[in-house]
């Protein structure tokens, strides 16, 4: 009985690190921790396993996927100047590709203010200005999805693509 | 590529640690096994308490759970100065 | 995620009182059987989690929580080093086992508090 467990917490310790979906790994984690909570209570310590079934188990694993939703949505800045109807939708294809590649939630906005304008607004993780000629991509450095975009986009997109990195905005002060 | 061969390198590492932490030579120390079996006969005259866990970590290794207890109080802080919030602090 | 899930709402609403009695119960029975003040308040703060994975309400007061829990930080180091550090050759075996019972009850109070703070910070933590 014990073996069985420890060579099943095995095969989930490597199922989690070895899964591409970052949500299947949290769940994978879970059962790991349940399984050694289990392993605990075999080896005679069941105040361990009471914990390790609490924290580990329920509490970690909520934790993480709450923490998931928050970074799951994704919202892009559209805007469009060229008057070609021609390679409007690609790029957008290839950030919809992305995104379900991500597991992530696309939110396009298309828009016609300034980039300075949209650069005042926080909220953004991406600011895509198309032209006739090229294609402008800005984001943030402090962005995590944007590096692995641009590998993305340089990957399957076949125009030629600037990518420009904005230093993001001083955090206002509002500590006491 | 070479990121998978890289996470292939870490799972190959961290089986072959788990293989060599359970099948690996386990001796008892000799004043462990004595410091085991004062607190297994006196456990219960000592502190009164029937669960020994609960004896040992409050009575025999008090320092430990409070200076447990302080690290959770200080991680605490650190996420509330660490997480902004609209609204207060 | 915003939407309530009926079935999660039922569930966890005829569960939520027996999850309260099970984490008091531990914390009380810390000194009898396993388990303790650690492992009580963090049952006790897998409460606040399902309240609100249940209601999605966002009126909690932190500040009040943290505040809570360093004063009971304070408490209980004053009652460990009283009792241990001063009284303890002196004391009898039933004061001993009340002051198992308080410190359990203080601890699990901390860490359920703790607990509870961190998960409404990551909560309402201000993504990106």
């Amino acid at each position: 009985m014990q073996y069985v467990i420890l060579i099943m917490m095995v095969i989930f310790a490597i199922a989690a690190i070895q899964t591409e979906v970052l949500r299947r790994t949290i769940i994978y984690a879970g059962v790991f921790s349940l399984l050694s909570s289990f392993a605990y209570l075999l080896y005679k310590a069941p105040d361990v396993a009471i914990a390790e079934a609490v924290i580990g188990c329920t509490l970690a694993t909520v934790i993480y996927l709450v923490a998931m939703t928050k970074y799951k949505v994704f919202r892009v800045y559209y805007k469009h100047t060229s008057t070609n109807k021609e390679n409007i939708h690609d790029i957008l294809e290839s950030i919809t590709k992305y995104t379900d590649y991500m597991s992530l939630q696309l939110d396009t906005i298309s828009t016609k203010k300034d980039l300075h304008e949209i650069l005042e607004d926080s909220h953004y993780d991406v600011i895509i200005i198309q032209n006739d000629t090229s294609i402008d991509v800005y984001g943030e450095t402090s962005n995590y999805h944007f590096d692995s975009m641009i590998d993305f986009l340089n990957l399957t997109c076949r125009y030629k693509i600037d990518f420009h990195f904005v230093t993001p905005k001083k955090l206002e002060d509002n500590y006491e | 590529m070479s990121d998978r061969i890289r996470r292939g390198f870490i799972m190959l590492l961290m089986v072959g640690l788990f293989f060599l932490m359970v099948k690996g030579p386990i001796e008892v120390l000799p004043e462990a096994s004595q410091l085991k079996a004062y607190y297994m006969t006196h456990f219960m005259n000592d502190t009164g308490a029937l669960n020994s866990v609960t004896g040992i970590y409050l009575n025999y290794r008090v320092f430990d759970t409070l200076f447990e207890t302080l690290v959770l109080l200080v991680s605490v802080i650190g996420i509330i100065y660490f997480s902004r919030h609209e609204g207060d602090y | 995620m915003n939407e309530e899930s009926i079935l999660l709402r039922k569930t966890m609403g005829s569960l939520y009182t027996y999850i309260i009695i099970f984490g008091i119960y531990i914390i009380y029975n810390g000194h009898l059987t396993p388990g303790g003040g650690f492992q009580g308040g963090a049952i006790l703060a897998s409460v606040f989690i399902i309240h609100y994975l249940v209601t999605y309400s966002k009126t909690l007061r932190s500040a009040t929580l943290t505040n809570l829990e360093k004063v009971i930080y304070v408490a209980l180091v004053v009652f460990a080093i009283v009792l241990i550090f001063y009284l303890n050759p002196y004391a009898s075996l039933s004061t001993k086992r009340v002051y198992l019972i308080i410190m359990n009850g203080l601890i699990g109070i901390k860490v359920s508090c703790g607990l509870t703070v961190v998960f409404y910070r990551f909560i309402f933590f201000e993504s990106r």
